[in-house]
């Protein structure tokens, strides 16, 4: 493996990880709200969080590159308070990912918070829990495969992601090159097929391992929740 | 009831088609609130634990006034310390049957050992929820609720769906439960059986309206429980205690005269017994050379006809200044023939094997 193929890689596990690991909580947050609570505006926010995936990709990746890119008012924001910018770095390519992502986690968890019973919750309620205690104690862990689906969606999305990052951050080696934008170079270049290849087994041996093993650490959940004997 | 009322409780609000009226008074001790189904008996719990809004909601437990529209106090369920163990058990299945004991523990419990005694509740507490069977689940959230030492505790069909071997062995925990506390026990129930065993007083409940509640023994004659206890099981409860035991007969003295039985209880113990209407003969005048061992004598306090079959209520009393009443069933023709008339002497027979063990012991 050459030194742009290696760091293609773990860019790419950087940018999943990153983001799945930041998008997971906001998504726990959201499919709370959307399962268990009614609000004003509900509906907008419903179709504001899924709009990931009916619009195209690049369309997204436009939409962050015209609101970040650092002649816009929210990049010159960003800049001017943290000294920070999306734009052509690997955060880019993570924002990008995270949002590509995150209509996917939501569903997988909303359908958890869904199908879990609040009689359980209202148990827990007479037993002297709170809110926020019955939430963490019992609301979420039940829904415990609900999260590992929504981690193992998040992270694969993120690793696949291609139109979104390449509009946004462009594809820039070293510095924004995921696996697929090196898997797309290295397909154009002549005489690349060789590093395709290896690109290609690479990312199919991450994406593999990672459904094996949210499949066996659901399994083991599950089995902690009770459900199988 | 004279005894101090620990919860007091008046509720109104709609539920569906449901207008639910209530008020609840509850002293120490066992009441069961019954009803038919749809009378609104769990809606009634759930708004007294603040599991569920009512347009209107007085409550106040013990000192604390738990919701108040007047001054808008509204506790939330955490905060009211009513200890609710559901028909369905409700544990917690990711953890350990150990661990759900503790999840509401009161802090500074010391009852641990105690509680866990009593229950029988050691050989449990690594299993899973789910490895538990019905009987022990119920077990474990009857332990679980006590443990967060709640000021009232709330029984939802507490054996419900259990088969009658399993019902069985749960009763005796409810027993020590109901005899051990000194709180308020509000026992949700439409088996008649188990009240009787179970209860000290019954908060009747019907259509969302409640009446005043009654000591066990008056609530029999009730229109509303004789609707629910039907025609055939129509009956008197009595409260006795065995006095004395003579040729393989028990002898069980209750306020207005005694009885004798071929139960074996052991001495001292009190007794509910159940006399149902249809175990009791009627005479006019005291009958000799009869088989039948309990003639009790009374005065007619009541005739309800029901087609050709007539309930008539007799009021037994004796020189000590009790009395308790009893139901007799017989025929409209018999009624007629022995011109019973309210207010005249009569004499109730009961045999002697007709004087079951339905009952608990105190």
């Amino acid at each position: 493996m050459s030194e742009l193929e290696i760091e293609a890689l773990l860019l790419s596990l950087k940018v999943a990880v990153i983001s799945t690991a930041i998008g997971l909580p906001l998504a726990i947050a959201a499919a709370w709200g959307l399962a268990r609570h009614a609000f004003w505006g509900k509906s907008l926010v419903n179709a504001l969080i899924h709009a990931p995936l009916v619009v195209p990709p690049v369309v997204i990746g436009y939409l962050l590159l015209i609101s970040f890119n650092p002649n816009a008012p929210l990049g010159r924001l960003l800049d001017s308070l943290f000294g920070f910018s999306f734009a052509f770095s690997w955060t880019g390519a993570a924002l990008a990912a995270g949002i590509m992502g995150f209509p996917l986690m939501v569903r997988a968890i909303r359908l958890s918070f869904e199908s879990g019973d609040p009689k359980l919750v209202k148990a827990a309620r007479t037993l002297g829990a709170g809110p926020v205690r019955s939430f963490f104690t019992i609301s979420l862990p039940l829904a415990a495969p609900g999260l590992i689906a929504a981690a193992l969606l998040g992270f694969a999305r993120a690793l696949g992601e291609f139109g979104a990052t390449i509009t946004f951050v462009s594809n820039i080696p070293g510095l924004t090159q995921t696996l697929p934008l090196a898997l797309f170079s290295a397909v154009q270049a002549p005489g690349g097929e060789d590093a395709a290849f290896r690109l290609m087994m690479i990312s199919l041996a991450i994406a593999l391992g990672a459904l094996f093993a949210s499949d066996i650490l659901a399994r083991r959940v599950t089995r902690q929740l009770g459900h199988l004997s | 009831m004279s005894a101090k009322i620990l919860l007091a409780a008046e509720i109104e609000s709609l539920i569906g088609t449901l207008h639910l009226r209530a008020s609840i008074n509850l002293p120490a001790g066992v009441t069961a609130l019954v009803g038919p189904s749809g009378a609104g008996k769990t809606s009634l719990a759930d708004i007294l634990a603040g599991l569920q809004r009512a347009g209107f909601s007085h409550i106040r437990l013990n000192d604390r006034v738990l919701a108040d529209q007047g001054s808008s106090v509204m506790l939330r369920p955490e905060q009211r310390r009513i200890g609710y163990v559901f028909q369905d058990a409700r544990l917690f299945p990711h953890l350990s049957v150990a661990t759900n004991l503790r999840y509401g523990m009161a802090a500074g419990m010391r009852r641990w050992e105690d509680i866990l005694g009593m229950l029988d509740l050691k050989p449990l507490l690594e299993r899973r929820p789910g490895t538990l069977s019905g009987g022990e689940a119920r077990r474990v959230a009857i332990g679980r609720v006590l443990l967060s030492e709640p000021e009232l505790l709330i029984l939802d069909e507490p054996l419900a769906g259990l088969d009658p071997a399993r019902k069985e062995r749960l009763y005796p925990y409810l027993e020590k439960i109901c005899r051990n506390h000194k709180l308020p026990i509000l026992f949700i129930s439409h088996q008649i059986d188990e009240v009787i065993r179970l209860a000290d007083y019954i908060q009747l409940i019907e259509n969302g309206r409640t009446v005043p509640a009654l000591p066990l023994e008056d609530a029999f004659s009730h229109p509303v429980m004789q609707r629910l206890i039907g025609r055939h099981d129509a009956g008197a409860i009595l409260t006795a205690r065995a006095e004395s035991r003579e040729d393989g007969l028990t002898r069980l003295d209750f306020p207005g005269g005694h009885l004798l039985t071929v139960e074996p209880f052991a001495l001292g113990q009190n007794i509910r017994l159940r006399i149902q209407a249809r175990d009791v003969s009627l005479s006019r005048r005291r009958p000799k050379d009869i088989s039948i061992l309990n003639i009790l004598e009374g005065r007619i306090t009541s005739i309800r006809g029901h087609g050709d079959e007539v309930d008539i209520g007799v009021a037994v009393a004796n020189d000590n200044g009790g009395a308790s009443n009893l139901i007799a069933r017989i025929t409209h023709h018999s009624a007629e023939r022995l011109k019973l008339k309210p207010g005249e002497p009569v004499f109730a027979l009961i045999k002697a094997v007709a004087v079951t063990r339905k009952l608990f012991s105190d």
